[in-house]
């Protein structure tokens, strides 16, 4: 690796259910607006910026275009990617790790109220074999937890324990959009949208805004308060048939962990991690993350649940923020993950820290049922 | 053997939005409908009156701070005349010019009606710095096209 | 930095025609670029997806329809969309996947079926700010028209001028066996040519072509393993503007619609970062994006290439001519093809051609150095790429 990236500053903006009162470009302005004050840098002295958006769910074919003046790009060096909000991340970071740009902004936002979402979500199938079916977030990934549920046979009460502990960990959230937690019995008793997954096994859709500043090592000094640094990253995507991939695995997470790993020098994520943010698309996929990342073996995922492992004081607290269960910012859920990160490895997470968290690992990711994946390692200082 | 004929496969998108305006927007919108008077916003720091309103000045990344009512006479800065139409786009021909209002420091997009457009006659009836005045509709709504230009 | 080497270029023809899909277009320009580099995808670390608005395919998030067709399947991959611009912003963006030290061999792919929809400047309507300026029949057309309204008004180009721009690049066009346009006009047959937005008219414009482009990029180190005598990426540069066009008018603008100071400084930044001291003599070849015969004046200007009082005096001498001393889209330009996704990775790719050696007809001798750029939104964000022979 290059030279080392820092995160010296995370902002979000409360999820919600709705921001009527703003436009998006005005959300995403006086998110980006409060990151930089916050962080103390005048806009003249950002090298650029990085932003991830998604067209259709915002309604504006070209995303960046009107959005040039929120995300603070005027006459600045401003990408934007449509892949993935956390792949806003990850250029930033090899941008920095080039040596070409030093100080830069990463964001991304959904400001999904304003949209039809099942819509939105069924246009993002191809016209000619998928679309007709009608395939969206909810039911890929119910074939992915149908299809897991049918190799492993798991503990429906251990499904429903993610969900428990997820929205149980946000009440510790001031950010998060859903501050209720439901009791297991709750969980277990609600009704199947698409089985297997209940209406508690799959995120809310929530609008919000995330904003990261990067910096190489040299800048990074500058700044007074604590530093996540960089020390693995990783992505990948796998094809985009289903029908042609291992529905009860997360192949292409696995192969970002790998990447990220090995770049972090991480053998044991379970011993070398002290936190994980984890972008679970269902309570399921929560348990089939512990797996992909090699936190358990295939099949064991459930354990890391009935012995309390992944628990606020279990070994490896794993979405201490809520994660997506409790604030799904549909497309920008990658980047907020990885925020989550860098606030744990900061101390900076309030009551939902973690205690003496110095390294922690974040994963986002997307299309259907998986397809694409990263891994984010972080280190304090 | 047969030759097989390629065939395709029609789609339509039909996605209705509903896009939060805000208060900067919903502020503009209702002084046009209710009172026949167009806004901007100025910026404290480059003290522009930006019009279109908008709630920060991208320049120079700070709020906007108040109202300010512009004029309805103004100067083109800018304009073309479409000939071609495109589907979902009006019947050509039909002008669209950029016009600095009186008052404002920023050109807003409109209509310009009232002439009549033969592909030879464009730059005779209008060019860069042509003086125009703002028509309102007398049913308005609350929405652009609730006011166009006219030569003055 | 790392040394970026340009190791492989895969170009479609492009049409009108629209009897495949996109992914076979994806996977045409794949394989072309395989070929070229006379590698296998085994050797490609990460994709680059270049694909602008995915509405004009009909696919939302298409990139990851396209995952299978361009062999990114366990492979990382990313998408790149500003507007126009996107093919020079994904080829930036694979240049910092090697020169990070991340990755050592990236492939930059994309294509367009502009013809797919029907409604393209429907949904280039749709680029529009929903509250204040969608309501207007705005597209890539009449916001260009504006910009010719402007630069008539500031420098006295006429539609004479803009013609012998399209007359220039449509000669070249022929040369270039991937053109989609290969016909040559002459003035009187641009002046002569159908009104669409004044004064743009029908053989100012691009044509809405279908085809795919791809590149691949490699660490410095390996050039020795590709066949092609290496092209070196030396110079990036990057900038957007103001979203609203009407703040580029008026006594307080800080910027003119008729020109786009934002090319300027994203071709400074790529010069300085290239070392170059003296473009105008340092850089031979120039394949400046240019939807419309009138974008192609300001480009030049604004990237230097002449002074702003120049440009049409160096027009009518020939100056930009493709055996001029000063030749400009030697290709034939976005005036012959613009698959809109990837046209402007074709400026860069054919910078590097000539860079190269390697542009057959439209060859321009001696070329060291070559300057490639992009635009995109309505007209704001601006790329540009230096290519050179040497590190
Ligand atoms: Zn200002």
């Amino acid at each position: 690796m290059s030279g080392a990236v820092g995160i010296v500053g995370v902002h979000q903006e409360p999820y919600g259910e709705n921001y009527s009162e703003s436009t998006l470009e005005e959300m995403v302005f006086r998110a980006t607006r409060r990151l930089l004050e916050e962080a103390g840098v005048e806009r003249e002295e950002l090298s650029n910026i990085v932003t991830a958006s998604s067209d259709v769910t915002d309604g504006r074919a070209i995303s960046n275009m009107v959005m040039a003046g929120s995300t603070a790009s005027y006459f600045k060096d401003s990408i934007n990617l449509s892949s993935a909000s956390e792949h806003s991340f990850l250029l930033a970071a090899m941008q920095i790790m080039s040596g070409l740009r030093d100080l830069t902004l990463a964001i991304s936002w959904s400001k999904v109220s304003e949209s039809p979402v099942d819509v939105v979500q069924r246009v993002a199938s191809e016209p000619y074999f998928t679309r007709p079916i009608g395939i969206n977030a909810m039911t890929s990934y119910a074939l992915q937890a149908s299809a897991y549920e049918q190799a492993y046979g798991p503990d429906r009460n251990l499904i429903s324990r993610v969900v428990v502990k997820n929205r149980r960990n946000a009440l510790d959230n001031p950010l998060a959009h859903l501050r209720e937690a439901p009791t297991l019995e709750q969980v277990n008793e609600s009704a199947p949208l698409s089985w297997p997954l209940t209406e508690y096994d799959l995120p809310p859709y929530s609008d919000g805004v995330c904003v990261l500043l990067l910096a190489s090592e040299e800048r990074a000094r500058v700044f007074d308060g604590p530093v996540a640094w960089v020390r693995g990253m990783g992505w990948a995507t796998g094809g985009y048939w289903m029908g042609e991939r291992d529905l009860t695995k997360l192949p292409s997470l696995e192969a970002a962990a790998k990447k990220a790993y090995a770049m972090a020098g991480i053998e044991d994520p379970l011993e070398q991690f002290d936190a994980a943010e984890l972008h679970e698309a269902s309570s399921y996929n929560e348990i089939m993350q512990y797996e992909a990342l090699g936190f358990a073996e295939y099949g064991a995922g459930e354990e890391l649940i009935s012995e309390g492992v992944t628990l606020p004081e279990g070994k490896l607290p794993v979405n201490r923020s809520g994660g997506a269960l409790s604030s799904n910012p549909a497309f920008a859920s990658g980047l907020v993950q990885v925020a989550e990160a860098a606030l744990q490895v900061t101390g900076r997470a309030g009551e939902r820290q973690v205690e003496g968290a110095r390294r922690a690992l974040a994963t986002a990711q997307q299309g259907f049922a998986t397809q694409g994946a990263s891994v984010v390692c972080l280190e304090g200082e | 053997m047969k030759q097989e004929s390629l065939t395709t496969l029609q789609e339509h998108w039909d996605i209705t939005y509903n896009h939060a305006l805000g208060e900067t927007g919903s502020h503009f919108y209702n002084a046009l409908r209710d009172e026949g008077k167009i806004l901007g916003r100025r910026c404290p720091a480059c003290e522009r009156v930006l019009l279109p309103p908008r709630p920060f000045c991208d320049r120079d990344f700070v709020d906007t701070t108040d109202w300010v009512e512009v004029g309805t006479e103004g100067r083109v800065e800018a304009f073309t005349v479409v000939f071609q139409s495109f589907r979902g786009l009006p019947e050509a021909p039909y002008c669209i010019a950029y016009v600095l209002l009186d008052g404002a420091d920023t050109a807003v997009l409109n209509y310009v009606r009232g002439i009549d457009w033969t592909p030879g006659n464009v730059p005779q009836n209008i060019g860069v710095g042509t003086r125009v005045k703002v028509a309102f509709a007398e049913e308005r709504e609350g929405r652009m096209t609730d006011f166009w230009f006219e030569k003055a | 930095m790392r040394e970026v080497a340009i190791a492989g270029i895969g170009q479609t023809k492009y049409s009108g025609l629209t009897d495949q899909s996109y992914p076979e277009l994806v996977r045409a320009a794949t394989k072309t670029v395989l070929e070229d580099a006379e590698t296998t995808i085994d050797s490609v670390d990460a994709v680059v997806v270049s694909m602008a608005p995915d509405a004009i395919i009909g696919v939302s998030h298409g990139e990851r329809w396209i995952v299978d067709a361009c062999g990114a399947a366990g492979k990382p991959m990313m998408r790149v969309h500003t507007g126009g611009a996107t093919g020079i912003s994904a080829v930036q963006v694979a240049a910092y996947h090697v020169a990070s030290g991340m990755y050592d061999t990236v492939m930059v792919v994309g294509a367009d079926r502009v013809g797919e929809s029907g409604d393209a400047q429907t949904i280039l309507n749709r680029i529009w700010d929903p509250f204040y300026e969608r309501a207007m029949p705005l597209n890539t057309i009449t916001m260009l028209a504006f910009q010719a309204v402007r630069f008539m008004e500031k420098y006295g180009m006429t539609e004479e001028h803009m013609a012998a721009v399209s007359v220039k690049d449509h000669k070249n066009g022929c040369k270039n066996p991937y053109a989609h346009v290969q016909k040559e006009f002459t003035v009187e047959d641009v002046l002569g040519s159908r009104m669409i937005s004044w004064p743009i008219k029908l053989y100012d414009s691009c044509p809405s072509s279908s085809g795919g482009a791809a590149m691949i990029l490699t660490a410095g180190e390996n050039v020795g393993r590709f066949p092609h005598k290496p092209a070196y990426i030396r110079g990036l540069g990057h900038a957007s503007e103001t979203y609203w066009m009407g703040d580029r008018m008026g006594p307080k603008k800080e910027v003119d619609h008729a020109d786009s100071p934002a090319l300027t400084q994203a071709a400074y930044a790529a010069y300085k970062m290239a070392g170059i001291q003296d473009h105008r003599r340092e850089i031979q070849a120039w394949e400046l994006y240019a939807p419309f015969s009138n974008i192609e004046l300001h480009a030049i200007q604004d990237v230097g290439l002449c002074e702003p009082d120049e440009t049409l005096k160096l027009l009518e001498d020939g100056a930009f001519d493709i055996d001029g001393d000063r030749p400009v889209n030697p290709s034939g330009g976005v005036l012959c093809a613009n698959p809109i996704s990837v046209t402007a990775m074709v400026r860069v790719a054919e910078a590097a051609l000539q860079v190269q050696g390697r542009a057959g007809e439209h060859q321009i001798d001696g070329v060291k150095t070559a300057l490639a750029t992009g635009i995109g939104g309505d007209h704001q964000h601006f790329g540009a790429v230096v290519v050179g022979d040497g590190r």
